[in-house]
């Protein structure tokens, strides 16, 4: 067989697998789009291309677990931004899928990239019921790698909207009891013979299946009590919860853990910026993850500024946070966290999505010098760049 | 004098922090017991923001002024000898645009005091007289070792009002923090707010870009006239129009143009509306395509007041560079960087640490000693009080930030801020740290 991609090796850097301390002096193989070998002495198949990167750093791709990536170009332009218009008289839309939003060819997602990013979930925003995520490589052909990732659920912001968090919580309870009944009873439910439910069919197929466990729900909660009602509605339904935000979340966090409910949580949230999160510390993500919670760090939202996470990272660790839980937190635990079993990690058989980094990736001197998605050196040259070359010129 | 006042606000936060305090710090610093008398910070790398950083070096403050600076100062017998070895000094940071105070946390409608938005020209109204020193932003803005704050107006209108100079030194209201003796500013904006606010969103004007520069044409053509119309500043008047006089501050450069303007092609028409009145501004804010006209500014000595890296939010700012600081400085532009976030105002540094790697990325690279000015010496000159604070110099404040470690690492924190000699935050000591009424007896502690 003719071998479409040469093997190339990753040779003399330092290795955050993702997993355990770093592997000094290491080598990463990498054939057609899989690591094939991780270590110290690795032999090299013939022809291997050798990239020498001594004193260079070497990490998984990094992830963003709850991100606007490829659904928005210009944030103030309607034409340009997937909307979430609807909240107020389409509060459930479990059947809405964001990958019918999303465009690959999106000018935002280099900058992405060029931070370090290979791999988002793309999240679907508003209502009660915002609909299904996806999760994609930030490559432009092919990049949506599964479908169906999640269900959205909020209690903050336009999930409630203008009416109470008990109405809202309320209405929460009636849609998964509508969608319980219709999973057991989708026979009379054709046939005309079921009471009248609240959703549509394709709704409730949706919700049928995050009761059926399978598929996770994300729900962004912010408030201590809140995440106890959360808990309480995931343990009564047998859902498989993911908590999103959670500013509020070192107040109960052995309740998180307890529940085995993994949190997407953005370090640097330290302001009482709403109601919902008074309680916002620094030292929120580290709480959690003393107690024993598996914390993803995320941006929330963020597609412009995305490429700032890995300093969401290292602000963390200067917070107390250890270091390569800190890094997990933005490659390994977010894939783990979404069943993305070869993301996230350098090890044989995972996807190559690797980051070569001129040194730390935590501080801001240092940057990224390759970016391999899915075994592919990427372009790293932003329009921002040649803006810049272009702007070098004497003028 | 507020200080009586003050002093109990800071008790009283003390023993809440005491218990209440987020993170436990790091190592305290030895020998600042309260007292007067002369102050060293002894064997610091000390980045002056006046040239090159000096390693092993001493600090030495008298009576709230900056006395010495150098190597092995013999200072006299009873000054205050702080060790900082393995610590950083920099110049307090400043912050020349935030909106603190007055679009304060948590984001209700009640605390939107940022924009006079009843109508495009509002030269009269003064963010000091919105700023709420309760908001509990400003402890957090504290701990990312801000000592100056340049609070503006929103920019809704073509005509904000009136900025104020604060110094983080928390007070009961705005005038006991102001920054003594800094020159009155006044905000001003251009491109898509203006117009989508009042022409857009109200049906009123101005409508578009070009309605928009013929109103303030039409406004400073009214005041100069006004002003002329008054020149005895000393007479007294009973029929004062504020708005007018207010403007007429601006045509006679008593009033420093802070400009929020982001494309290259409005600054420019700006500048030559500005000309028509020979005046200029002081700076543009968010000026994210400056570097695309980067010797002109330099040439009409207008500062730029740039982000690191915020982009695409709207059309205005699609062609944002990270290299804009860079670019400008090499050009010979006073830059400065600013957060315009409560969120991004606590990392100033690492702004900057980004903003200069953006340019040795990009073949420029200026330095750390340049980029330092990024967020002390260049944005003091924006607000006009760069011969009192931005640089560790002989005769200026005693403003300063002694820094747990580098300051262009992610790892470090300030551990000391001083204002005018006196502290005012410390990393270590929870009696350092004010705490808002806001949160009194709301947060909770672990």
């Amino acid at each position: 067989m003719i071998r479409l991609l040469a093997t190339v090796a990753l040779a003399g850097a330092t290795v955050h697998t993702g997993e355990g301390p770093p592997l000094e002096g290491a080598t990463v193989l990498i054939e057609a789009n899989r690591v094939v070998a991780v270590g110290q002495d690795i032999p090299l198949p013939d022809g291997t291309r050798v990239l020498n990167l001594e004193g260079a750093v070497v990490t998984p791709g990094l992830i963003d677990p709850s991100s606007r990536l490829g659904v928005g170009e210009v944030l103030r332009e309607g034409s340009a931004v997937e909307g979430t218009a609807g909240s107020a008289h389409d509060p459930v839309r479990a059947a809405l899928r964001i990958e019918d939003s999303f465009n690959p060819a999106s000018f935002v997602t280099p900058v992405a990239r060029s931070g370090g990013l290979t791999s988002a979930v793309v999240v679907p925003l508003g209502g009660l019921v915002s609909g299904q995520s996806i999760w994609v490589d930030l490559v432009e052909q092919d990049p949506v790698r599964r479908t169906s990732l999640a269900l959205h659920v909020s209690l903050r912001g336009d999930g409630k909207g203008r009416g109470s968090r008990a109405r809202a919580f309320l209405r929460l309870r009636e849609v998964l009891e509508d969608a319980r009944l219709f999973r057991s009873n989708r026979g009379p439910y054709i046939s005309g013979k079921l009471r009248e439910l609240s959703l549509s069919a394709l709704d409730l197929d949706v919700l049928a299946r995050a009761l059926s466990q399978e598929m996770p729900v994300v729900f962004e909660v912010d408030r201590a009590a809140d995440i106890l009602t959360v808990l309480e509605i995931a343990r009564e339904h047998k859902l498989r919860p993911i908590l999103l935000g959670v500013a509020e979340g070192w107040l109960v966090a052995d309740e998180i853990a307890a529940a085995h409910a993994p949190v997407l949580v953005d370090p640097l949230q330290n302001l009482p910026s709403s109601f919902d999160t008074l309680q916002s510390r620094e030292d929120n993500a580290l709480r959690m993850h003393r107690a024993g919670v598996r914390v993803a760090f995320t941006l929330r939202r963020a597609a412009h500024r995305a490429h700032r996470l890995r300093f969401v990272a290292g602000n963390a660790v200067a917070s107390g946070y250890p270091y390569e839980a800190a890094l997990a937190a933005i490659t390994r635990l977010p894939a783990e966290i979404f069943g993305i079993v070869d993301e996230g990690t350098i090890k044989p058989g995972a996807l190559a999505n690797i980051v070569v980094w001129n040194g730390d990736p935590f501080e801001p001197l240092s940057w990224p010098t390759h970016v391999f998605v899915r075994g592919r050196p990427v372009d790293l040259r932003t329009r921002q760049d040649l803006l810049t070359e272009r702007y070098l010129q004497p003028q | 004098m507020q200080m009586g006042e003050r002093r109990i606000v800071v008790l009283v936060a003390g023993l809440i922090m005491a218990c209440a305090t987020a993170d436990s710090g790091g190592p305290g610093l030895e020998g600042l017991e309260e007292g007067r008398g002369d102050l060293v910070l002894r064997g610091g790398s000390v980045m002056s923001a006046a040239g090159p950083t000096l390693e092993n070096a001493d600090v030495w403050i008298r009576e709230g002024k900056i006395h010495a600076v150098g190597a092995d100062l013999s200072v006299p017998a009873g000054a205050r000898v702080i060790d900082i070895e393995g610590r950083w000094v920099t110049p307090g940071l400043i912050d020349p645009h935030s909106h603190l105070g007055v679009y304060a946390l948590p984001r209700v409608a009640a605390h939107a005091d940022g924009n006079e938005a009843s109508g495009p020209f509002k030269a009269a109204v003064r963010a000091e007289e919105a700023f709420w020193p309760q908001d509990p932003a400003i402890e957090r803005a504290l701990a990312g070792g801000v000592t100056t704050i340049h609070v503006l107006p929103g920019s809704a209108n073509l005509v904000g009002g009136q900025g104020v100079t604060l110094r983080l030194k928390p007070g009961l209201s705005a005038r006991s923090m102001r920054f003594p003796g800094a020159p009155s500013t006044m905000k001003m904006a251009c491109g898509e707010n203006p117009k989508r606010v009042h022409g857009t969103n109200r049906k009123g004007a101005p409508a578009t870009r070009m309605g928009e520069v013929a109103m303030l044409r039409q406004a400073l053509a009214h005041a100069r006239a006004y002003a002329r119309k008054n020149e005895d500043e000393e007479k007294p008047k009973d029929d004062v129009d504020y708005e007018k006089a207010a403007l007429a501050g601006v045509l006679s450069g008593k009033a420093l143009i802070q400009n929020h303007c982001y494309r290259a092609d409005e600054m420019l028409v700006r500048l030559d509306l500005f000309e028509e009145f020979g005046i200029r501004p002081r700076a543009f804010h968010h000026a994210v395509e400056a570097y695309k006209i980067r010797r002109t500014l330099a040439e009409e000595e207008v500062g730029a007041v740039v982000w690191t890296d915020w982009w695409g939010n709207k059309m205005e700012m699609l062609d944002a560079v990270p290299a804009n600081a860079a670019l400008l400085d090499s050009a010979g532009v006073r830059v400065a960087l600013h957060s315009d976030s409560p969120r991004d105002i606590q990392r100033l540094n690492q702004q900057a640490a980004a903003a200069l790697a953006a340019g040795v990325r990009a073949g420029l690279d200026v330095g750390r000693d340049r980029a330092i000015r990024w967020i002390t010496a260049n944005p003091a000159w924006v607000l006009g009080i760069h011969d009192r604070v931005g640089t560790i110099e002989p005769g200026k404040d005693a403003d300063l930030v002694v820094w747990s470690g580098d300051p262009f690492s992610v790892y470090t924190r300030a551990d000391l801020n001083l204002i005018a000699g006196e502290r005012v935050y410390e990393r270590a000591k929870p009696r350092g740290r004010p705490l808002s009424d806001f949160e009194l007896g709301i947060r909770k502690a672990p």
